[in-house]
């Protein structure tokens, strides 16, 4: 099964997603971390992360760019943390914006949905201010929602959390989580 | 008339557009252009609140119009004036304007959910 969770920060997105791969899991349990920590703040929420899934048996990955690059067994089950911080390292990582890698993201987790048994992706939502931002910002805000657009319709589930409740747009989360 | 709302870049024209089955010359872009008679659906009504104070005389033309705007009101409160009276006229008319909607539809990456 193929899960996008989508969610304002701090809205429960990661528990509600390592919940949803805890249940759906038959075999392997994967926590896909995307984030490169550039500061101390960085790394203490990662702590805090690794913390939080202590003990739930997940097995971490951590690569926030170049995604093809990992091998994963094909019935594991992943926890994809994050589509956020995956397309600002591809897009900004190399010190210049790249403005394929959107396309690029869409290609790369396409190709990872289809090489495990389930996968939860989830995404920050950053739409819905009125915020008028610079040229690339702009551009990154465009491209992770093109992103989400396209995962969504290939997508079992798309679902939006609020503090830790998920809304459903597309399929039903009730089986799993009943 | 017809409601749509939703976070920018959510699919909501292209929603509008397969829903309605609006055509490309019934489309006119409030980004580019003042309010005109004669169009089926009114995209980017959140430009023509930024750029305009008082939009009461246009209203009258959106009566049998898909009409399609940015939610802005989700981030914080900015400290510039403009910026800020920007949202609230612009907040003030999206419940006038939902009211007198038959239907108002909030599109979230790119699925709709039916508000009204």
């Amino acid at each position: 099964m193929k899960i996008l969770i989508l969610g304002g920060s701090k809205s429960g997105k990661s528990s509600t997603g390592q919940e949803l791969c805890r249940r759906l899991a038959q075999g392997p349990l994967i926590y896909w971390a995307t984030m490169e920590p550039c500061d101390s703040e960085d790394e203490a929420r990662i702590v805090r992360h690794i913390e939080d899934r202590d003990g739930m048996g997940f097995e971490t990955i951590e690569k926030g760019r170049n995604i093809r690059d990992a091998q994963v067994p094909a019935d594991s089950t992943i926890m994809f943390d994050a589509v956020t911080a995956l397309l600002a390292n591809e897009m900004f990582g190399k010190g210049c914006v790249d403005r394929d890698a959107g396309l690029r993201v869409i290609e790369d987790l396409a190709d990872l949905s289809g090489r495990c048994s389930n996968i939860v992706c989830v995404c920050d939502e950053i739409w819905r201010d009125g915020t008028v931002y610079d040229e690339t910002t702009e551009l990154y805000r465009r491209e992770l929602a093109l992103v989400c657009r396209k995962l969504a319709e290939s997508f079992d589930v798309v679902g939006e959390v609020c503090c830790g409740i998920v809304k459903c747009y597309k399929g039903s989360l009730n089986e799993i989580l009943d | 008339m017809i409601l749509i709302i939703g976070g920018s870049y959510q699919g909501k024209l292209s929603w509008a557009v397969s829903r309605y089955g609006i055509k490309e010359n019934e489309i006119l872009d409030l980004a580019v252009s003042d309010p005109l008679p004669g169009y089926g659906c009114y995209t980017h009504f959140e430009s023509l609140t930024r750029r305009y104070d008082d939009v009461s005389q246009w209203l009258p033309l959106f009566k049998d119009a898909v009409v399609i705007s940015r939610e802005l009101g989700c981030g914080v409160v900015p400290m510039d004036a403009e910026e800020r009276v920007w949202r609230e006229r612009h907040g003030v008319l999206l419940k006038k304007i939902a009211s007198g909607s038959d239907s108002v539809v909030r599109i979230f990456c790119g699925f709709p959910e039916v508000l009204k």
